[in-house]
């Protein structure tokens, strides 16, 4: 079984994280790039199905 | 010697609040449901609801390469929330998470703060648990995000059942 330990040290970090703001933090060109490796994945799954 | 559960949250019963200083809460986004003639009948709307969990499918993982320190990028995937405040529970105790799963196939999960990604688990179908401990009670928000195995195209399939916390 998997066990993860979490600091005090780390929950301060996060408290203090939370105050940036949300929508400067997403990353929309990363999201982006996996929208079109998926495609680019499912386009050639689909042909070497069709053949 | 048994240890009472502090709190024990499911889809259904998700929030746990005594006062603002003793509460923990989860949300889940991007669950997902198949048809009820389609696999087994806990795959379906009725089935979850029944057996109070939430499924998890491949067909809608995070891409394990985005940043998810950046905390707005979580925001558009599918994850747990868990949201808690435990400080009037004592200064010099510890906090013990039991996460329950039951997973169909091979499933990972990424786990994050705010601004840090605390750890990793895979969740395989002969477990249902995995353990985060906790240093203290102050309040904290941690993410478990349903992230893609090594193809892009593959995660898991499973369920989440619930968190249940232990202050000891």
């Amino acid at each position: 079984m998997t066990i993860i330990r979490i600091t005090a040290e780390q929950v301060l970090n996060a408290q203090k994280a939370k105050e940036k703001s949300i929508m400067e933090d997403i990353d929309f060109q990363a999201f982006e790039e996996h929208r079109l490796r998926s495609k680019e994945i499912i386009t050639k799954q689909s042909k070497k199905e069709a053949k | 010697m048994t240890v009472e559960a502090t709190f024990k949250l499911t889809p259904k019963e998700s929030q746990y609040y005594i006062a603002d200083n003793n509460r923990a809460s989860i949300t889940v986004c991007g669950t997902y449901f198949w048809p009820h003639y389609f696999k087994e009948y806990e795959g379906s709307f009725e089935g979850q609801y029944k057996m109070d969990q939430v499924m998890f499918s491949h067909y809608h993982i995070a891409d394990s390469k985005i940043d998810y320190t950046k905390w707005g990028n979580i925001t558009l995937v599918p994850h747990i929330e868990l949201n808690y405040d435990l400080t009037d529970l004592g200064t010099d105790k510890d906090l013990s998470l039991v996460i329950g799963f039951q997973a169909w196939s091979e499933s990972r999960i990424l786990i994050f703060s705010r601004n840090e990604q605390l750890g990793e688990t895979k969740l395989l179908p002969e477990d249902n648990q995995f353990l985060i401990e906790v240093e203290c009670l102050a309040p904290m928000e941690i993410f478990f995000i349903h992230v893609n195995n090594e193809d892009i195209r593959h995660g898991g399939n499973w369920f989440f059942k619930g968190i249940t916390g232990f202050v000891v």
